[in-house]
């Protein structure tokens, strides 16, 4: 559930379909996240860019282990 | 994601509850102390908290790494925040421990987990008398009703109980529609509270001499 209208995967064409295909791609699922940002998908497309940037910089446990220690001090359970 | 690198679900519980004593290196304790300082107090970050970074071998283009990294977290959490999203279902597969460490702000899609143990495999059913929804948790063998009807004040225990003595529980379901599980279950609060109350005083008690 999200407070804002999202697109479902059903009824997603162009951008919105080629982001939920990545996410099925990569999770096997459309993330709630991406569904909520749905509306706007350059902004989520520019989004992903930069956390792939980052990402690349970086080895997968610290890239982790960073966001672990935002995400609890922020009480975010996603 | 880190169960997926590696991490037994017992280290990320660790991880989780304190990565202070999770078995991880300095370096990576130094690299969650910082990314946590950014998150909840950035503006008090000084020269020496960077200066912990390069003594446990981080180069500055790695401290901006981890500063960029903290920040898209910081980023990514207040949009979910702010539109009311939940957290995906693939958190639902992860280890109970794991999941009830995790769950520190919005709860999962609470329907589906056991208030107890925060188990996944709950099991509904329509009880047929009153056709309220019930759960039952093969995991911690709890169970209950998924939205309890009412919610009684502690005045209005309070006046339930008072008739305890003198009526069955039968009689006071009659009267109040208070089920007997539930009587017994004030009863035996009420008699906790009393008990802890008159320790209390008898230890106030000792420690003024009169």
């Amino acid at each position: 559930m999200t407070f804002i209208r999202t697109i479902p995967p059903a009824e997603a064409e162009g951008k919105v379909k080629e982001l939920y295909d990545l996410d099925v791609r990569d999770l096997g699922y459309v993330s709630n996240g991406t569904q909520a940002m749905s509306l706007r998908p350059d902004a989520f497309m520019a989004w992903e860019a930069l956390r792939k940037t980052v990402r690349s910089k970086m080895r997968l446990r610290r890239y982790e282990l960073v966001t672990l220690a935002s995400a609890s001090a922020l009480h975010c359970t996603y | 994601m880190l169960r997926k690198n590696g991490f037994e679900p017992e280290q990320l519980e660790a991880v989780i509850n304190d990565y202070h004593n999770a078995g991880l290196t300095p370096q990576e304790v130094a690299v969650m102390e910082f990314a946590q300082k950014i998150t909840l107090h950035a503006h008090t970050i000084r020269l020496e908290d960077v200066q912990r970074l390069r003594e446990v071998g981080l180069s500055d283009e790695e401290i901006l790494d981890v500063a960029l990294a903290a920040a898209m977290r910081n980023f990514f959490s207040k949009i979910t925040d702010a539109l009311g999203v939940e957290p995906d279902t693939g958190y639902l597969e992860l280890e109970p421990n794991l999941r009830k460490a995790m769950q520190k702000g919005r709860p999962f899609a609470e329907s589906e987990i056991c208030p107890h143990c925060y188990g996944t495999h709950i099991i509904k059913k329509i009880r047929t008398e009153d056709g309220r929804e019930e759960y039952f948790c093969p995991h911690c063998n709890m169970g209950g009703l998924v939205k309890p009807k009412n919610r009684y004040s502690e005045a209005q225990k309070l006046q339930v109980l008072e008739h305890y003595e003198r009526y069955n529980p039968e009689g006071i379901q009659k009267a109040f529609g208070v089920s007997p599980a539930t009587l017994a279950r004030w009863e035996k609060a009420k008699r906790k509270r009393k008990k802890a109350g008159k320790q209390g005083r008898r230890e106030g008690g000792d420690q003024s001499p009169s």
